[in-house]
């Protein structure tokens, strides 16, 4: 876990620097997506449970850092995701051209569901809607869409000689 | 000695993480942005703020681009409608110069505040809301000029917002059209007076008016176009005046006692490009000394006069 930390602190601030700055501009269906999250599926799936869960986590709360939601918000969501995906059996997510995707897509309605229920226990009154069910379905949509992309980003950087069970823990 | 397995310690780790989310969560609550959690916020938004401006400067455009795509028909209807729109507006137009001219007369005669002598800030909308569930905007300019929280923030068609955060280099304003809103406003024709705040899953205001301070003839009135501004009274964030919206619609609810009047805001995010931030604190009266010493900027124009165009979304 430690000797992930040099690539994946560069790899957090390049994603949120790009979710605050730049996709503000580039909405799609009226939402934004959730760069932290895929990329924090992306770690999860590819280094296991605990480093998805940090790094969904620290990425989650830099966002929420931004948002007018209650702070934490994000980072439970982010990292209940990253680790419920990091937690699957490799076995059970067979390697395919659409696995991004898929991930992406389901990652974005978990975490949607995780950030709608438990900001209304947290009194977040905006978020018990039609259209909070809506914005999340979207944002999973273009997630999907974005999710290869991502995926292929923290490929990138986290590409080492090393097998990847060993990288695990 | 008691060893930790690897899937007890993961477990360990989930709970640690939710526990400490939960507690953040709740100090954030508790605090309101005045908190630890608060002053972070805002050193990171400095920070962040130059790149995030650059970074608008350039994908403004494309993000125009994937919306003319995306939002095609809904730009053709909008379209449609704006032609009605705009010979109604000329009609309009004819009967504003004469009212304005009475207008006049009027505020000579009660010596109602001028909006314009409160002084003012003119800043360049910088970029919308970076997170789903809230419509805000960020604007070049904070505390270096004298930009605090609650400021009340003005554009071209009225009110637009409120500022809820802000730091050396810019500020937040949360947007007339977000569902934690809340405004105290008059309907122009009738004088009544009352709370409206932001619905969820609309963009519409909702003005909640109890039957029993209102007569008969005061209920049926109020109809859809009525105008709404605010009305300065009952200790309000707002300065009064400033054009809110119109009435899209009434509703009286079942039990007979309340009525409910839906408000659609003048504000237009699309082309939300400058704006005025009043130097108001919220609670005040317009100070006599304050409508003597306007101090905007060089470059700022009246409300009124500033040109706006697409601006991203």
């Amino acid at each position: 876990m430690r000797h992930l930390a040099p690539r994946l602190v560069p790899l957090a601030i390049t994603i949120l620097v790009t979710q605050v700055a730049i996709f503000p501009n580039l909405r799609l269906f009226g939402v934004l997506p959730d760069l932290g999250l895929l990329a924090a599926v992306a770690v999860a799936y590819r280094e296991g449970p605990v480093p998805g869960l940090w790094f969904g986590f620290t990425v989650g709360f830099t966002y929420d850092l931004f948002l007018h939601t209650p702070t934490g918000l994000s980072a439970l969501s982010y990292a209940i995701c990253a680790y419920l995906v990091g937690s699957l059996e490799r076995g059970l997510l067979r390697r395919g051209r659409w696995l991004p995707s898929f991930l992406g897509l389901a990652g974005g309605l978990v975490e949607g569901f995780v950030f709608l229920s438990v900001g209304l226990i947290a009194g977040v009154g905006e978020l018990a809607s039609v259209r909070a069910l809506s914005i999340e379905g979207r944002s999973a949509v273009y997630d999907a869409i974005l999710a290869p992309a991502v995926f292929g980003l923290v490929g990138l950087v986290l590409r080492s000689d090393e097998p990847a069970w060993r990288l695990r823990d | 000695m008691v060893r930790f397995g690897t899937s007890s310690r993961r477990r360990y780790l989930l709970t640690l993480i939710v526990l400490a989310s939960i507690t953040m969560i709740t100090l954030d609550e508790r605090a309101d942005d005045k908190g630890p959690l608060g002053i972070v916020g805002r050193v990171v938004h400095r920070v962040a703020e130059p790149i995030s401006g650059a970074a608008s400067n350039i994908f403004g455009s494309v993000g125009d681009w994937v919306s003319g795509i995306t939002d095609g028909g809904a730009l053709r209807d909008q379209n449609r409608e704006l032609r009605v729109a705009v010979q109604e507006l000329q009609a309009k137009v004819r009967d504003a110069d004469r009212a304005n001219s009475e207008n006049e007369k009027f505020r000579e005669l009660f010596g109602l505040p001028w909006l314009d002598d409160i002084p003012t800030v003119a800043a360049v909308v910088t970029s919308g809301s970076v997170g789903n569930y809230e419509e805000s905007v960020i604007l070049n300019k904070g505390t270096e000029a004298g930009i605090s929280v609650g400021f009340p923030v003005v554009g071209p068609s009225g009110l637009v917002g409120r500022v809820i955060d802000s730091w050396t280099g810019g500020s937040k304003v949360l947007l007339v059209s977000d569902p934690t809103f809340g405004v105290t406003v008059r309907l122009l024709d009738q004088g009544i007076t009352g709370p409206a705040e932001g619905q969820s899953g609309t963009k519409t205001l909702k003005l909640n008016l109890s039957s029993a301070d209102l007569t008969v003839e005061q209920v049926e009135a109020i109809v859809a176009g009525d105008r709404i501004e605010t009305c300065g009274c009952f200790d309000s964030e707002f300065p009064p005046g400033i054009p809110v919206g119109d009435v899209v619609a009434t509703e009286r609810q079942t039990s007979g006692i309340s009525i409910i009047v839906k408000i659609r805001p003048y504000l237009d995010r699309a082309s939300l490009s400058h704006v005025k931030v009043l130097l108001w604190d919220p609670g005040d009266a317009v100070p006599a000394e304050l409508r003597a010493t306007t101090t905007t900027t060089p470059q700022s124009t009246s409300v009124t006069d500033i040109t706006v165009g697409p601006y991203g979304r």
